[in-house]
């Protein structure tokens, strides 16, 4: 029993932390995060029900939200002010050109593929 | 027929075995010709090919033939420089023209020995002195060549010092040179422990041979070439017998010569001169005992030391052979009463005179084979009725004659044929290695054969189920003519016998019988499969699941909204626009990417509306910057 209040506690405190001590942006960029994380397991889940078949379009459509979600942390990494002192050259803007960048090229190849 | 041809190959295939290291022998025909191409240089034009044609052919003891004034030639052509004067002196001294050198020769010469350029001329030199009986300075000439030989010490500058100080006289002291022998035969390479050659081929070869042996005769030396060496050396010249040039041809010759007249090693070899057939009338063997020029060699004591089967009995040793003529000698394999079979013949061969100079005779083997004549026994042909097996026709035929009426069957018989096979001398029934019975139809163009077995004892026997036929012969009625075919590596005549004819009915005529011949036609065209597309889920589900995966999208602006995301930022300048327009467009340029554009046009379109939302999207996240500065400088 303790151990469950425990955990809503911590939970508690988490979510409480999070919503205070958190920029609106990054707030925004782990919305992002969250759709490309459902939509990522939604996939797999039609693959592990209904198949793969065809193969590499589920293998695109997949590759596609695994890089898009590497991508988003990425850019989360960078524009993180706390993380500021790291990435002293690089401005958010820049980081957010940068992510659009990689998405367009990401996408050209996942469009390739996809076939 | 294919079946016959077969079997007379495999009758005309004898395998002789061999010792271990076995002298080779030239051919007649392949000595013939060696003499004939020497011979054929006649008439000479030139002095080289003169000299090795003269002296090639007095290696051989052959005479040159007189359809040229050689000596006349040679004093024509003689004239005061070292290569005329050396072979001059070679041909006149063969062909004892008592030729008179020219006044300048020994000059001319002496001074070649003292320049001591090479091992090669100073032999010429020395060559020519000696042949024209002119002084030879020894110490001089020992000298030259010691010096020549420190500049060069190749086999071939070796052998040529050999041949130089074996023209000096017993009493000069020629130093070391001897001593090179056994270094320069280590740089000899062995091939397929067989032969012996070095480098330079057959030239360095038969000079190092020749130059030793001349040496070695001259000092009354011991030549430091052991037995096996010498012979593997003799193997390698006799496997150059086939020249091309009057010049290797000379060579050849020369060192034939090194191996059948010399005082130290001449290989001898056991040669059988019978066939390695015994037959019943004919059972002598003949061996010849010859040098490597197959000329035979003094009196032998030959012996067969043991008679072998291939099943490794033995069935007679320790057989004398008797001379049947010059270097041959024979024995009657009849007289050990041999079946039919392989047999190895081991012999023993020494010389009545003891000849340490003889070497290579020690243990030769050969295989031969002992064949009888045979003659097919009791051939029967039974024909039953399948439902009625007591009832029983039976045709007989003697061997050589056929059948005297044709066999009938339907597809309601059975016909089976049995014979046996006999030794005509010793009338004994044997088991050939294989018999067949060919039927082939007359008409159609199909042939089988069915093979004999042997399940009781020696008889051979087959059965042929009617109705199993007529798919082997597409259902033809008709006549098919029945041969019998016998083939054993042991038989002196292999049997192919014209029986008769066989009468088929079948119940059902099927299509005339393909052709044997097939006829050249374009294999299948090879396709590409795709992948077999798997069995698709119902519309429904694929719906349900874009839905579900695009869910999440909604998700997203529903928390965003929570978040209080806006676009309330949004200025409308230009490059904005431009901008999310720009990105915007790229993404719908995948879209047509995926449903109908190239790469190529696509990454044309790309790199225009790339570009364009590049400049802009600098320009707007530079001025996004700009006012963030500024909001955090205040």
């Amino acid at each position: 029993m303790s151990s469950q209040a425990s955990l809503s506690e911590i939970l508690s405190t988490l979510y409480t932390e999070y919503n205070l001590k958190t920029p609106n942006k990054l707030k925004i960029v782990d919305c992002y995060l969250f759709y490309i994380l459902l939509t990522g397991i939604f996939q797999f889940g039609y693959c592990c029900l209904v198949g793969t078949f065809p193969f590499n379009a589920f293998l695109s459509g997949f590759i596609s939200t695994v890089a898009s979600f590497t991508l988003g942390v990425c850019l989360r990494v960078q524009v993180n002010p706390l993380n500021r002192p790291i990435f002293k050259g690089i401005s958010p803007e820049r980081a957010f050109g940068d992510f659009l960048f990689a998405n367009v090229l990401l996408h050209l190849i996942v469009i390739n593929f996809i076939g | 027929m294919a079946a016959t041809r077969g079997i007379c190959l495999a009758l005309s295939l004898f395998v002789i075995c061999c010792s271990a290291l076995q002298v080779d022998v030239v051919p007649e025909n392949d000595l013939l010709q060696l003499i004939q191409k020497l011979k054929a240089a006649q008439p000479y034009k030139d002095l080289v090919t003169a000299y090795y044609s003269v002296v090639g052919l007095e290696a051989l003891n052959e005479k040159v033939p007189e359809n040229q004034d050689v000596c006349a030639f040679i004093k024509k052509s003689m004239t005061s420089n070292l290569v005329n004067l050396y072979f001059g002196a070679f041909i006149g001294d063969s062909l004892k023209c008592n030729l008179t050198p020219p006044k300048d020769a020994q000059k001319v010469l002496n001074d070649v020995i003292l320049d001591g350029r090479t091992t090669f001329l100073i032999y010429q030199a020395v060559g020519a002195l000696t042949k024209f009986n002119l002084k030879v300075d020894a110490s001089m000439v020992v000298k030259s060549l010691k010096s020549a030989l420190e500049k060069d010490d190749s086999t071939a500058s070796h052998s040529f010092a050999f041949h130089a100080a074996a023209f000096l006289p017993k009493d000069a002291d020629i130093g070391t040179i001897p001593n090179a022998i056994g270094e320069v035969l280590n740089q000899a390479d062995e091939i397929g422990d067989k032969y012996l050659q070095f480098d330079g081929g057959i030239r360095d070869t038969i000079l190092f041979v020749t130059g030793v042996y001349r040496l070695c005769y001259a000092r009354g030396l011991t030549p430091a070439i052991d037995n096996d060496q010498a012979i593997k050396l003799a193997n390698y010249i006799v496997s150059k017998r086939h020249v091309g040039s009057v010049r290797n041809a000379y060579y050849v010759a020369l060192g034939l010569q090194a191996f059948t007249e010399n005082k130290f090693q001449i290989p001898g070899s056991v040669v059988l001169t019978s066939q390695a057939l015994i037959r019943k009338n004919d059972g002598n063997i003949v061996v010849k005992a010859c040098n490597i020029l197959g000329k035979p060699l003094p009196k032998m004591d030959v012996k067969a030391t043991s008679i072998v089967s291939t099943e490794g009995n033995t069935i007679a040793s320790d057989v004398d052979l008797v001379e049947k003529s010059a270097g041959e000698y024979q024995f009657d394999f009849n007289k050990m009463k041999p079946e039919r079979g392989f047999y190895t013949v081991h012999f023993n061969v020494a010389p009545v005179v003891e000849d340490k100079r003889l070497i290579g005779l020690q243990d030769s083997s050969f295989k031969v084979k002992k064949v009888v004549n045979v003659a097919v026994e009791s051939f029967k042909v039974k024909t039953s009725d399948i439902d009625q097996a007591s009832v029983q026709k039976e045709a007989r035929a003697t061997f050589p004659k056929g059948l005297a009426s044709n066999i009938q069957a339907d597809e309601h018989s059975n016909v089976a044929i049995e014979f046996i096979v006999k030794d005509v001398e010793k009338n004994v029934e044997i088991v050939p290695q294989q018999a067949f019975l060919r039927l082939a139809c007359d008409k159609c163009n199909v042939d089988r054969s069915f093979l004999f077995t042997n399940r009781n004892e020696q008889l051979l026997s087959l059965e042929l189920d009617i109705t199993e036929l007529r798919k082997t012969f597409y259902s033809q009625s008709g006549n098919y003519s029945m041969d019998v075919i016998i083939g054993d590596p042991t038989f002196s005549n292999q049997i192919y016998w014209k029986v008769g004819s066989l009468s088929l009915k079948f119940t059902t005529t099927g299509a005339a019988a393909p052709s044997t011949k097939i006829p050249p036609s374009s294999k299948p065209e090879i396709q590409h499969v795709f992948r077999v597309p798997e069995k698709r889920p119902p519309e429904l589900v694929s719906k349900a699941f874009t839905l579900l995966v695009l869910s999440p999208l909604v998700i997203m602006f529903v928390m965003w909204n929570l978040f209080g995301a806006n676009v309330s930022n949004f200025s409308f300048t230009l490059p904005n626009i431009v901008f999310h327009l720009g990105v915007g467009a790229i993404f719908l340029l995948y879209y047509c990417y995926w449903t109908n554009l190239n790469m190529f046009t696509t990454l044309k379109y790309l790199a225009v509306i790339g570009g364009i939302t590049f400049v802009s999207g600098t320009s707007v996240l530079r001025s996004i910057a700009n006012d963030r500065m500024k909001k955090e400088l205040r």
